[in-house]
């Protein structure tokens, strides 16, 4: 059966293979090109929301709403003048053509979030001012179905998002999605909480999402970190009730 | 060098490992689709930085893509279902059947264990990487590579199935 021999794992990983499988070299191809796309989306994007740390650190108010894009007209974005942002908003138009600033902590980060005429959420991280053009940027970010709606799921996956630069590589953003009741979101990490305040990020119809990045403190010698090692996430209202909860998970 | 030189090259590189990476894949998600896209994704990441990758590593970024983008798809999910080995469709041949069966043990006990541990223990003991390599790979010390391996081996020894498996 599957027992190796002769070697110190238990289970043979070199099992005999059932049948021929190959990947697509022609979807490698697209994929390659789409990505290639929204990487330079994704700078273009970055650039422009420097201005929008600006706006931030200006006003200090975190869920300011940045008007950068038109509404979306009814024809394709195509048709609008050729200007860096548009590839951008080619690809994924924000709905309502705004972006919310979610959070300008800690100092020099900055994080941005709009849904899309599809459904979907949208998030960029970036760092100010650019040192090497370092952002995250995710669009979607979540998927139509992953937007939490008023029921008993109040809450997204959480996506990480890697900045080995921020305070020695040791802070490390984790972006979520929670119910538009939900005012602060708590994640416990290896026993410690971390919150973050919500913002309502406007969604098509007149509906609004929760979007928050919690920053987790990676302790020191730990150099990667998984899901594992999260075990639980709760969503308040503003009075301090509890909307919505994951966890504990395995 | 020319776009389409360039792609043939990469195809030859593809044809070559792509093998291995889908069992790399397969053996960190437990799941034959799900290895197949998982591939798919580390060698097109692979192709977007090719100019840069080609005359190093190559196979070692494809490892990495494929190493974090299954990462980033288990913590999406990560509430919403459980790593499950897929159940083979349909009737197959005695030997297809055999080796369906094999690697339904293999899956199934390596679902018990932490991404990290099946990621460790596929890079040691399928692809022959040597503790600092994965260490390099992994972006984690060599301690925490030889204590991960360490625990994930004392619990495919302790896995009861396993043993009842290796009775027969």
């Amino acid at each position: 059966m599957s027992l190796s021999r002769g070697r110190e794992c238990p289970v043979n990983l070199d099992y005999p293979e059932a049948g021929f499988r190959s990947v697509d070299l022609g979807s490698i191809r697209v994929r390659s090109r789409q990505i290639r796309r929204r990487r330079a989306a994704g700078h273009a994007a970055a650039v422009l929301v420097v201005g929008a740390a600006v706006v931030g650190a200006l006003t200090g108010a975190r869920g300011y709403t940045l008007g950068w894009f038109p509404p979306p007209a009814a024809g394709p974005p195509a048709g609008r003048p050729a200007v860096p942002i548009d590839a951008l908003v080619a690809s994924d138009p924000p709905a309502d053509g705004q972006l919310t600033l979610i959070s300008t902590w800690p100092r020099h980060w900055t994080t941005v979030a709009w849904a899309t005429r599809g459904g979907a959420v949208c998030l960029a991280t970036y760092r100010t001012p650019m040192r090497g053009g370092t952002f995250d940027f995710n669009c979607p970010a979540w998927s139509p179905a992953d937007v939490p709606g008023e029921g008993a799921r109040g809450l997204s996956p959480l996506l990480p998002g890697i900045f080995p630069d921020a305070a020695g590589g040791r802070l490390v953003p984790e972006n979520g999605l929670a119910t538009p009741r939900a005012d602060r979101v708590t994640v416990t990490f290896l026993g410690k909480d971390f919150s973050a305040k919500v913002i309502p990020v406007p969604l098509q119809g007149g509906k609004t999402v929760g979007v928050f990045v919690v920053w987790i403190r990676l302790p020191p010698g730990l150099n990667s970190y998984g899901s594992s090692q999260f075990t639980g996430e709760i969503a308040y209202s503003p009075g301090g009730r509890i909307v919505a909860r994951h966890g504990p998970w395995p | 060098m020319a776009r389409q030189a360039e792609f043939e090259e990469f195809t030859s590189f593809v044809l070559g490992s792509q093998a291995r990476m889908i069992r790399l894949a397969e053996l960190l998600t437990g799941d034959r689709g799900r290895a197949e896209d998982l591939a798919q994704e580390g060698f097109a990441r692979t192709f977007v930085v090719w100019r840069r990758v080609r005359s190093g590593d190559p196979a070692a970024y494809a490892r990495r893509c494929i190493i974090n983008a299954n990462t980033d798809w288990r913590r999406r999910r990560s509430w919403y279902e459980q790593p499950r080995p897929d159940a083979p469709d349909g009737p197959a041949s005695a030997d297809v059947a055999a080796a369906l069966a094999e690697q339904d043990v293999v899956l199934r006990a390596l679902a018990k264990l932490t991404g990290r541990e099946r990621a460790v223990l596929a890079l040691r003991f399928y692809l022959d990487l040597s503790e600092i390599q994965i260490a390099d790979e992994l972006g984690i010390a060599a301690g925490t590579v030889k204590s991960t391996v360490a625990r994930a081996l004392a619990k495919l020894r302790a896995d009861a199935d396993l043993r009842s498996e290796a009775t027969w």
